[in-house]
């Protein structure tokens, strides 16, 4: 059995003359959590949609599975769509037997799977109230439990946490950990870094359908340098001439001449060494902190957008 | 197939436990009803005519037969006999003339004084308001009656009194012409009688039971265009539905579109199915008990020509084309209100066999309706009245294949705009998707 569950190799996808995705490779290992990141409109939906088989790509090929034809495998997926994907009159209950159904599954052990990991996420209490009765976060888990009743290889989550509360965005997060840790393949996409940066093994950047990074979590962070804060009776020279800092500017100046300074380190230098240093030139240091970039100032850095321009947020909020 | 069934099942048992279902099933018994009960409740709901006849003929007509007012008097006397009880039209009362009414001796003044009470500023001695008025004049050459009412648009009462006013000017032009009453009474009996016959008749006579096919055509024609619209409805509602909640996606991530839509296609014929089994048992267990002769001879008129075998079949066909089309337009619509922008033309063209139904009952072998019997959006709704017009088992049958192969044709163009509408990345535009279909 391959060690990869889905591959890309210069897939693009054209409507009329625009570009959804433009010569997009990439392959999400299996029993891994891979993260597909982009602000709205990057290619990201339309990308899921060929993995699943729902849009057949413009050019190049698509392996799922094994499979180039991932309807072959369908039963084998679970994919939850952004915003429920209910019927709002339907019970929990009979979702997980119709979907569960749907894949392949005997409709009583269906239910029977979909109420063991409702009771888990503590929703039992709901297994026969109509989704139109249920609070979002609840709906969502219900939603992707009917995704899952039939324990897929490979699980397909598009913007899973959009518009959740941080208390269930925490239980979605812990039940796709779980996914990973029984086996399964989760890909998932989200504007939203924090997610990503918590959960993933793997992630693939988008911007306006090209992908502008592949890599794990730390290798896109590393992309970025890191930055320092200093603050001291110091001059900008001497905080230039720290080890591995490539440039400095003065943020404020407090009383009793302390200045607060802020430092980007070169790539791949050391904030431990700058400090080291300071310390044995005995420079007048009141204050030294480290910050490490997260994936947001990863994406801004590599697809070159500005802070403020990204529509992408770090913490739960959508852009 | 087991997963067009799951949607069968899920389609046809949701709509089911809906309030709409139950409504949908109580509608054409109720607007069946309502079309024979709700003309009698209207007219008894009315307190009955109070009229005054004035008549001015007394001078003109000879005086050996009563004079008309009195003629009338006596026969809506026995009509208000005949229908006390009755649910039928409320009896007229005859009320003696105001005295300005009666006083006047031109139909001019007569006409004058009426209006008074006719627009409430007078009312009778019995403080009642006036209903009609009549004033007759003229000779037997020339007998006219000047009727008077505050509701111009209604004819009904015209119609009540010139039938007895009728029998008794050619009563009393016979008087003039010295023929007794007892030859005039022979005179009336034994009146020519058109007896019709058709080979198509079963005795050669034809009965009620021989015009029953005809009628049973059309109730079946317009029982398949509610079925037709019931199903096809439903299944444009739930499509709009899906869409929204982006099931959709989750049911083609799990099932092909031919799947989807088959499964979708068969729970709301099902639904249709039930609806018809009901009605059509509810219809035969109260005919059977109220009425078995016209039980028999509705069987029968099933029976004849094998009416109810092709009205089956072209149900199907029918149904199969229109509830692909509107499950293709629901997958490009986002809300109710785009369905309803985009069902305009379709409804234009189902509305088109309805209005030539009602005249196929005196004219089954019109060109016209032969014409259009083979237009495929009116065929299954048309042919029916062709079948039981007798049309010939060639022709009937070469329109069946026609209707199946225009019904698979559309279910597949249909299944193609499914995909399309249902995976549209923006919103969906039918217009744009039908241009480029006719450019490839």
């Amino acid at each position: 059995m391959t060690e990869i569950a889905v591959r890309l190799q210069h897939v693009e996808k054209r409507f009329g003359e625009n570009y959804a995705v433009r010569d997009l490779s990439f392959e999400a290992p299996r029993g891994k959590i891979f993260g597909f990141l982009g602000p709205n409109g990057a290619g990201k939906t339309s990308t899921l949609r060929m993995v699943l088989g729902l849009v057949v790509p413009s050019s190049g090929r698509i392996e799922v599975l094994g499979a180039t034809d991932s309807r072959k495998v369908r039963d084998r997926i679970g994919f939850l769509p952004e915003e429920r994907g209910l019927y709002r009159r339907m019970t929990p209950a009979d979702a997980f037997r119709f979907f569960g159904g749907l894949k392949g599954l005997d409709p009583a052990k269906a239910l029977a799977r979909g109420t063991a990991l409702l009771e888990d996420q503590g929703l039992l209490h709901a297994l026969h109230r109509p989704v139109k009765a249920l609070s979002k976060g609840m709906a969502q888990k219900v939603a992707l439990i009917s995704a899952l009743t039939h324990q897929p290889e490979l699980v397909i989550l598009d913007e899973p946490f959009s518009g959740l509360d941080p208390a269930n965005q925490q239980s979605l997060e812990r039940l796709v950990r779980e996914l990973a840790n029984g086996g399964a393949t989760v890909i998932f996409s989200t504007h939203v870094m924090a997610h990503a940066e918590r959960l993933c093994d793997k992630v693939v950047l988008l911007a306006k359908g090209t992908k502008v990074f592949d890599g794990t979590v730390a290798e896109a962070c590393a992309q970025v340098p890191q930055a320092l804060v200093v603050e001291g009776v110091l001059s900008l020279e001497q905080v230039s001439a720290l080890p591995g800092v490539a440039s400095v500017t003065l943020q404020s100046t407090l009383e009793e001449g302390v200045g607060v300074f802020e430092a980007r380190l070169g790539v791949g230098a050391s904030a431990n060494l700058a400090l080291r240093e300071a310390f044995a030139r005995n420079l007048d240091i009141r204050r030294f902190e480290s910050r490490s970039p997260g994936l947001h100032d990863a994406f801004i850095k590599i697809t070159g957008a500005t802070s403020s321009s990204a529509p992408m947020t770090t913490e739960g909020q959508a852009a | 197939m087991r997963r067009a069934f799951l949607i069968a099942r899920r389609e046809y048992l949701s709509f089911l436990r809906t309030p709409g279902f139950w409504i949908s099933l109580l509608v054409m018994p109720l607007a069946g009803s309502t079309a024979i009960i709700g003309p009698q409740w209207v007219a008894r709901s009315e307190p009955p005519p109070r009229l005054v006849v004035l008549d001015l003929t007394h001078r003109a007509v000879s005086g050996s037969i009563n004079s008309p007012s009195a003629y009338l008097a006596t026969k809506l006397a026995e009509s208000q006999r005949a229908t006390s009880g009755s649910s039928g039209d409320k009896p007229i009362l005859l009320v003696s003339p105001p005295a300005d009414i009666a006083m006047a001796t031109t139909p001019e003044a007569a006409g004058a004084a009426a209006r008074a009470y006719l627009t409430g500023a007078k009312t009778l001695a019995d403080g009642q308001k006036l209903t009609a008025v009549a004033v007759m004049f003229g000779d037997t050459a020339h007998l006219k009656v000047d009727l008077w009412t505050p509701a111009p648009e209604t004819g009904l009462l015209s119609g009540r009194l010139s039938e007895p006013l009728n029998i008794w000017l050619r009563e009393a032009r016979l008087a003039e012409a010295g023929v007794g009453p007892d030859l005039a009474l022979r005179l009336d009996q034994n009146l020519v009688e058109v007896r019709n016959f058709s080979p198509k008749a079963a005795s050669g006579r034809v009965a009620l039971r021989d015009r029953l096919p005809a009628i049973a055509a059309v109730i079946l024609s317009v029982l398949l265009w509610t079925l037709t619209m019931t199903g096809a409805g439903v299944l444009l509602n739930t499509v709009i539905e899906e869409k929204a909640n982006r099931v959709m996606e989750v049911l083609l991530s799990s099932a092909s579109v031919s799947e989807i839509l088959s499964g979708k296609i068969l729970g709301a014929g099902a639904l249709a199915m039930t609806m018809l089994s009901i009605w059509g048992g509810g219809t035969a267990y109260f005919l059977s008990k109220a009425s078995p002769d016209v039980a028999q001879g509705v069987v029968a008129a099933l029976m004849s020509h094998g009416l109810i075998f092709w009205f089956a079949a072209f149900f199907v066909t029918g149904y199969l084309m229109y509830a692909s089309i509107f499950a293709a337009i629901g997958s490009f619509c986002e809300t109710p209100r785009d369905a309803q922008t985009l069902l305009g033309p379709v409804m234009v063209v189902l509305t088109i066999p309805l209005i030539f139904l009602g005249a196929s009952i005196g004219h089954p072998d019109a060109a016209i309706l032969r014409t259009l019997a083979w237009v495929p959006p009116f065929t299954p709704f048309l042919m029916s009245v062709r079948v039981a017009a007798g049309a010939s088992v060639w022709e009937l049958g070469a329109a069946l294949v026609m209707m199946a192969l225009t019904a698979v044709g559309v279910m597949i163009l249909a299944g193609r705009a499914f995909r399309s509408g249902a995976l549209a990345a923006e919103k969906p535009d039918l217009k744009r998707w039908v241009v480029r279909l006719l450019r490839r």
